[in-house]
């Protein structure tokens, strides 16, 4: 099973596909929300991309909960926050 | 896949008909479904958890969706004044809520293939003002305005979402409705006679088709109005 640390870079990495410029290096300080980068139809595609990647590792992502929503200013605040989630999900779920 | 509300009855079963004599892939959702020859489960729509649960198990299937067709609908033709708060929100969770539960919940199957055709249903109440059907007139106008908003956040994946609002069609949806009254209604439409569901499963058979990729967020009244 993949460690926090790699989970975290490969949600970094989806969030790195969606971005335009390629040379741009994702962080955990990286804007999701209110960024210039991310456009609405973006967003949807990397909840998309996330879901799928929790079916890959045997858990369903839920981006639509109204935990999640409720709390989505401080979810989707920045990559680490969005990748913090992500595994809270699949440790709480698994 | 094709995904059908209100599967069981009504205008949502003959439109099953039609697309299964068309070889479509249907799948019906209805309260009960115990009398469905086709692919079904029972799912009461104005629950998202109910609805959330069948799209789960369609995801765990594998299954690619391709349309979604909101056609559970109830009605109850009261003034608003005599109509109770329980009968109010029965209407509005299950015309209103129901019809955006499953657009949330199934939309995202349509963007992992880039397109997707969304129907939902709306009646001519809404554009005549109909006195005894304000609610149900509430509830659907909600439906149109939510569906011209939503096709565009909808067009950025190349889904399109469109609204069919019938003239009276007879469905156990007319019930208590005297012949006066529809022939009132008819006399309003454009073309000044009462059509058959099958009218209204040709307008769904085009929406559905590629055919009509131009058109999105528009409400389309079988009649005229």
């Amino acid at each position: 099973m993949k460690n926090d640390n790699e989970i975290k870079l490969q949600i970094f990495d989806e969030i790195s596909k969606l971005i335009s410029d390629t040379s741009f290096k994702v962080t955990e300080s990286t804007p999701i929300i209110q960024s210039e980068d991310l456009d609405s139809m973006k967003l949807v595609e990397l909840c998309i991309a996330l879901e799928d990647k929790g079916i890959e590792m045997g858990f369903e992502f839920d981006w639509t909960s109204e935990a999640t929503m409720s709390r989505s200013r401080s979810v989707f605040k920045s990559a680490g926050t969005l990748a913090d989630e992500f595994i809270n999900q699949l440790k709480s779920k698994k | 896949m094709i995904i059908v509300t209100g599967a069981s009855k009504g205008l949502g079963r003959v439109i099953c008909d039609r697309l299964l004599k068309k070889n479509l892939d249907v799948f019906g959702l209805a309260r009960n479904v115990d009398n469905l020859t086709f692919n079904s489960t029972s799912c009461d729509v104005s629950h998202y958890e109910n609805i959330k649960n069948v799209a789960l198990q369609l995801k765990k299937d594998g299954v690619k969706v391709t349309g979604l067709i909101n056609a559970a609908g109830i009605a109850s033709m009261n003034l608003a004044l005599t109509t109770p708060a329980s009968v109010t929100q029965n209407i509005i969770n299950t015309n209103l809520l129901g019809t955006i539960f499953c657009c949330q919940i199934f939309t995202p199957m349509m963007i992992r293939n880039k397109k997707g055709s969304i129907i939902n249903f709306s009646t001519i109440a809404v554009a005549l003002g109909l006195k005894g059907e304000s609610i149900y007139v509430a509830s659907k106008a909600g439906v149109e305005g939510f569906t011209r908003s939503f096709a565009r956040e909808a067009a950025d994946f190349n889904i399109n979402v469109n609204c069919i609002a019938p003239g009276p069609i007879d469905t156990s949806l007319l019930r208590g409705i005297t012949t006066e009254q529809i022939n009132k209604i008819v006399s309003q439409q454009i073309i000044t006679k009462q059509f058959e569901p099958n009218s209204v499963a040709d307008l769904v058979e085009l929406l559905i088709d590629s055919n009509s990729d131009s058109l999105s967020g528009q409400v389309l009244h079988v009649g005229g109005v």
